[in-house]
């Protein structure tokens, strides 16, 4: 009886981050495919970019590396820039464990390679504005058609980078990315501090990137996260 | 070869950057509700705000919005800011998420 209620609610959960992760995987082909072309024009092999994609999984870092292995840089930058720009993922994972705990570890390990800042938002989202949902298998529902559809668009940008040229079309629809997630983080709505952390984020990150350049998806989500914190824990002492 | 070593090592990296927390927290069982789970969520909240910033710049679609060009950017605040407002009011993301998106091809198609 209980198992047939947990299959039941893992299938909905999975059909439910289907459903969420059709406008990830829009945005994803057409990202997938300009990285690949610009693998081809940066002397990539096709496997290489396929590899790239499916190990690192993170556009940013993607595009240094490209433009790091096109300069025949240092091994010890490469490294630095991962542990930099990469390093949201270790505060991503943190606030995901709580709510994975009655998986196993090694399920998750499995599943981490796909998550993604996109993937993430989507799934943290989710698992703040619902109770009764089998977090984890979303979080698959979610992640598995992006990570796929990404990895097959940028062999796909590889073969084609000769008759695909980036245009307005496309970063119109590289744009449903961060309306998506706006419109999903109003969702946690009437929640404020969290809304206004997001909020100042978004408004704060040009100042941050004047200030603290590369460093500052690292830098400023602390400051605002602290004061945010420091103001919501008087007003609830108070 | 080089190309390699830089994949694998970033790959590997990225990896453990993403596993580390499970890890460890298979070992420490954290609190979804305790204060370090609030500071975290604010923590989280900010960057998720960073990335819908960061997102939406480099493409440039509104006109270089950054700082460089205020006017772009107080449009580009002004934009997001309404299509949040519509989507808590509205309370249904797929519509919200829709009207917002139409809005601004809407609105580059009028600049262009």
């Amino acid at each position: 009886m209980m198992d047939t209620k947990d299959n039941t609610l893992a299938k909905a959960s999975w059909i439910a981050g289907l459903k969420d992760s059709r406008p990830l995987c829009v945005v994803f082909l057409f990202v997938g495919i300009s990285l690949g072309a610009l693998c081809h024009e940066s002397g990539f092999g096709a496997l290489q970019a396929a590899a790239q994609n499916a190990l690192i999984y993170a556009g940013p870092l993607q595009i240094l590396i490209i433009d790091l292995a096109h300069k025949n840089d240092m091994m010890l930058n490469i490294v630095v820039a991962t542990l930099v720009i990469n390093f949201r993922f270790i505060l991503m994972s943190m606030s995901l464990a709580p709510y994975f705990k009655h998986k196993s570890v090694r399920s998750i390990l499995l599943a981490l390679p796909m998550l993604a800042s996109s993937s993430f938002t989507v799934t943290y989202i989710k698992c703040k504005t619902t109770h009764n949902m089998d977090l984890f298998t979303y979080y698959l529902g979610v992640a598995i058609p992006s990570y796929a559809v990404s990895i097959l668009a940028c062999v796909l940008g590889y073969y084609i980078s000769d008759f695909y040229h980036s245009s307005t079309f496309t970063d119109i629809i590289i744009m449903i990315m961060p309306l998506y997630l706006l419109v999903l983080t109003a969702k946690r709505w009437p929640q404020r501090a969290p809304v206004f952390a997001t909020i100042a984020g978004f408004l704060l990150m040009p100042f941050g990137e004047m200030l603290f350049h590369k460093m500052a998806l690292l830098i400023v989500p602390f400051i605002i996260g602290g004061t945010v914190y420091v103001i919501a824990f008087f007003r609830r002492r108070r | 070869m080089l190309i390699w070593s830089y994949i694998l090592v970033a790959g590997i990296l990225s990896f453990l950057l993403r596993a580390l927390p499970f890890l460890v927290f298979t070992r420490i069982q954290p609190k979804d509700d305790g204060e370090f789970a609030n500071f975290l969520d604010y923590v989280v909240s900010a960057i998720i705000g960073g990335i819908i910033y960061l997102m939406s710049r480099p493409h440039d679609v509104l006109r270089a919005a950054h700082l460089s060009a205020p006017l772009e950017y107080l449009v580009m605040v002004v934009y997001f800011l309404l299509v949040f407002v519509i989507a808590v009011k509205l309370n249904r993301p797929l519509l919200s998420f829709i009207l917002s998106f139409v809005a601004l091809s809407a609105l580059l198609i009028l600049i262009s």
